[in-house]
């Protein structure tokens, strides 16, 4: 009998089938993996929404149409300046796509009705290629021109993604709507100056993320403009970015001295200088009343008729003051919570440094202090990471008979390990008990009898000077990251910072790189730089385009001026 | 003492002219500017003329045109002005026949002026919370016109039927007007004099004119 013998390729076939019946997973086995997307009734008004949407109309540009007929046209143009939508006027920039969709430029005969539909609804054309056309249309006839016969579908003009980063700033304090205003009764332009520390790489960055030509000048010794510090090139490139067309000036200095030069320079430049931006703080200069040299700097330049926008610091959690009290009478400070180390912790690899001063600077004469006669001397130690021990590690022990400054300073020491570091203040001689202001350097938190008011690093103190505090740029009440900027009073009790400025947001810069520049150093060139917009765009004098800015900041905090955010968040178009 | 005078003058003109002819017409035509940043417009008005003899002739006359302005640094920004002179001028007039009257005119008047910004200007300037001002002043205007008066409806005595009048007048007038910017939120305003606006145009007329 012969028997039948099965084909091996068709064994194979139906093994493979069998194997995918088996394998293939069941409704029930996707769930596992899976979730479903939410029933439809979950969807509510979205749902609504999405059945009425006209399908030849893109989503985003057929919302601009639907809140432009219900809402009117400002909401319309709100609504395209979050969205980045091209607007001139009430008309939208659109690209209609022809039904005929494998049509050349050369076989297009439609593009002349299209053109002439276009031009008959109040719209123009800009350009074609291929089956598109790209044109400029009234908002309010965007349904009409997709209900045309030609047009197979209408949608925003697809956009590049540059390879430039550009401050969330600019966003977020409208300053994007006042790039694109024509000047008005103004030609006179914006100049900016960036005095800062260094500005390391700013040659790779002329023409894209700054200007394509800047002035330069080296106030340091070494005449090094780029002092490998990125820091000034950080802050310039947000004032390209609030201010595209205004001319930078770069300036840098390492110390006191140096600073007077370049100010001094910047006061005589030709063209005038309207603006300094001054990412850059000092302790232990001054009294915190706004005098003494650096202020005195500050006075200088805005008698010259600059502006002069200045960091309030990022130190709030790195700040005590508090008037000496030492109820043991051993002669060291027992700070408000009893310890006589006022403890911080450091994480590893971080800088320690502190500075102390006291109020007891003497008169200012215009050049110098009077000096001081109490003497207090500061102490820096560090905890043992496996006990409760503490070590000294350094201590500062300056005279104070009379002429010298009330200031101790010790720095900069290296944490080689995550721990607790602490400081001591001495009464050496003293004929009262001075009011003691201490910073401290490093610290991941805040110091333990931290007093965030009169935190203000010079010269923010200034009275000449603009004092910008940070709050974040995508909330400005969002907490923690406004917590550090530094807060006011002035030592004579005046109101700081003035206003406060979008933090945390990006530059090219790989030092900080996306979302990475933070801190009042960040928040003063978006103040900086919107002083340079206004002054490019409206004949407005200097002074009143920073009374325009202080009345539109948005009020943060307890109403009205306050020393925790001044005016309130920079905000460039009104509330 | 001097509406005394005037009315006296006015008593002893009707009474001398009582017999003068009265003509009223409706015009239209474009007034032609003759500054870079205008434009061109569309004029229309209407006149009442006194033919005190057949070679002289009063007539007042208002006439309403506007242009756009293209704008300028110095000047007027864009928008659109409209003007409408009223004016007195006398007409020497020069009959051929009964049908064909040529003439001269010269006068004076006020133009009454108004400025109105483009909503494109306004507008994004709005969205940010600025608001721009500008207005113009009314002022004295300066004619010049020759035309023709063409009877294509003769009536008994000259001067009167219906007439066709083409007419070409040139208007000389300088005004001034300001501007001003000013912040909604912080009411701080800025501004200053626009100066010699000039208005020099020339009007081209196309109209109709009835005499009794």
């Amino acid at each position: 009998m012969k028997t039948k013998k099965l084909n091996p390729i068709f064994l194979i076939f139906c093994l493979a089938v069998f194997g995918l019946i088996l394998f293939v997973p069941t409704k029930a086995s996707l769930q596992v993996t899976r979730p479903e997307p939410p029933p439809p009734e979950d969807l509510g008004a979205t749902a609504v929404e999405k059945d009425v949407l006209n399908p030849k109309i893109e989503y985003v540009l057929g919302k601009l149409y639907n809140i432009y007929l219900m809402q009117g046209a400002d909401a319309a143009r709100e609504f395209a300046s979050m969205r980045g939508i091209d607007l001139d006027g009430n008309q939208v920039r659109v690209v209609a796509e022809s039904v005929f969709a494998n049509r050349t430029q050369n076989l297009f005969p439609e593009a002349a009705a299209l053109k002439a539909h276009i031009q008959a609804i109040g719209g123009k054309v800009e350009t074609t290629a291929d089956n598109l056309v790209q044109s400029m249309v009234p908002i309010s006839s965007v349904e009409l021109l997709s209900q045309y016969p030609l047009v197979g579908y209408l949608r925003l003009p697809f956009k590049p993604v540059a390879m430039e980063v550009t401050s969330e700033g600019v966003n977020s304090t409208s300053a994007n709507l006042w790039q694109s205003l024509i000047p008005y009764r103004n030609t006179a332009g914006a100049n900016v100056c960036v005095l800062d520390l260094g500005f390391s790489g700013y040659t790779s960055l002329l023409g894209t993320e700054l200007p394509s030509s800047v002035k330069t000048m080296s106030f340091r010794s070494d005449g090094s403009l780029t002092a490998s510090e990125v820091h000034g090139t950080a802050c310039a490139e947000i004032i390209h970015d609030m201010a595209p067309n205004a001319a930078l000036t770069l300036v840098n200095f390492n110390t006191d001295v140096e600073h007077r030069n370049a100010v001094n320079w910047i006061a005589n430049q030709t063209p005038k200088i309207d603006v300094i931006s001054y990412s850059i703080g000092w302790y232990n200069v001054s009294d915190g009343k706004g005098t003494g040299p650096i202020c005195a700097d500050v006075d200088r330049a805005a008698n010259s008729g600059i502006v002069w926008v200045s960091a309030a610091g990022n130190d709030a959690l790195d700040h005590f003051e508090g008037t000496f009290n030492d109820p043991d009478g051993d002669r060291w400070y027992n700070f408000p919570d009893g310890s006589e180390i006022e403890a911080f912790y450091v994480p590893a690899y971080y800088l320690v440094a502190a500075f102390l001063n006291w109020d007891d600077w003497g008169t200012w004469s215009g050049t110098s202090y009077s000096g001081s006669s109490n003497d207090y001397d500061l102490y820096l130690y560090y905890k043992s990471t496996t006990s409760n021990t503490w070590y000294l590690a350094d201590y500062s022990l300056g005279i104070q008979n009379g002429t010298q400054r009330p200031r101790e300073s010790i720095g900069y020491w290296y944490s080689t390990a995550s721990r607790w570091w602490g400081v001591g203040i001495y009464k050496w001689s003293a004929t009262r008990a001075c009011k003691m202001e201490l910073f401290t350097m490093g610290n991941s938190g805040a110091i333990n009898n931290n007093v965030p008011a009169g935190s203000l690093l010079v010269p923010a103190d200034s009275a000449s000077a603009v004092a910008v505090g940070a709050v974040d740029w995508s909330d400005d009440s969002r907490e923690p990251y406004h917590t550090y900027s530094s807060q006011g009073p002035t030592h004579d009790n005046r109101i700081k910072p003035d206003l406060s400025a979008p933090s945390r947001v990006s530059c090219s810069s790989t030092t900080y790189g996306n979302l990475g520049f933070s801190g009042t150093s960040a928040a003063t060139p978006h103040v900086a730089g919107a002083i340079a917009l206004l002054k490019e765009k409206i004949p407005f004098t200097l002074e009143q385009i920073y009374q325009v800015l202080e009345g539109r900041a948005k009020d943060l905090g307890t109403a009205g001026k306050d020393n925790i955010y001044g005016a309130g968040s920079l905000k460039l178009k009104k509330n | 003492m001097k509406k005394t005078v005037i009315l006296c003058f006015m008593i002893l003109s009707l009474t001398l002219f009582s017999n003068a002819a009265i003509k009223v017409g409706l015009f239209g035509g474009f007034a032609l500017t003759n500054e870079a940043n205008y434009g061109n417009g569309i004029a229309f008005g209407g006149h009442l003329g006194f033919e005190l003899t057949p070679n002289i002739a009063v007539e007042l006359r208002a006439t309403r045109f506007s242009f756009d302005v293209t704008g300028s640094d110095t000047g007027l920004s864009k928008g659109k002005m409209a003007v409408m002179p009223l004016e007195l001028n006398i007409q020497g007039r020069f009959p051929v026949g009964k049908s064909i009257i040529p003439y001269i005119a010269v006068g004076g008047g006020y133009s009454l002026n108004s400025f109105d910004l483009d909503a494109a200007l306004l507008d994004p300037w709005d969205a940010v919370g600025m608001t721009i001002e500008e207005t113009v002043k009314s002022g004295l205007a300066i004619f010049v016109g020759l035309g023709l008066d063409f009877a294509i409806m003769p009536g008994p005595n000259p001067g009167q039927g219906l007439f066709i009048n083409l007419e070409a007048r040139y208007m000389m007038s300088k005004t001034s007007g300001s501007w001003t910017l000013t912040d909604q939120v912080s009411k701080i305003s800025t501004g200053a004099d626009l100066i010699d606006l000039k208005l020099d145009t020339i009007m081209l007329g196309l109209g109709l004119k009835y005499g009794f």
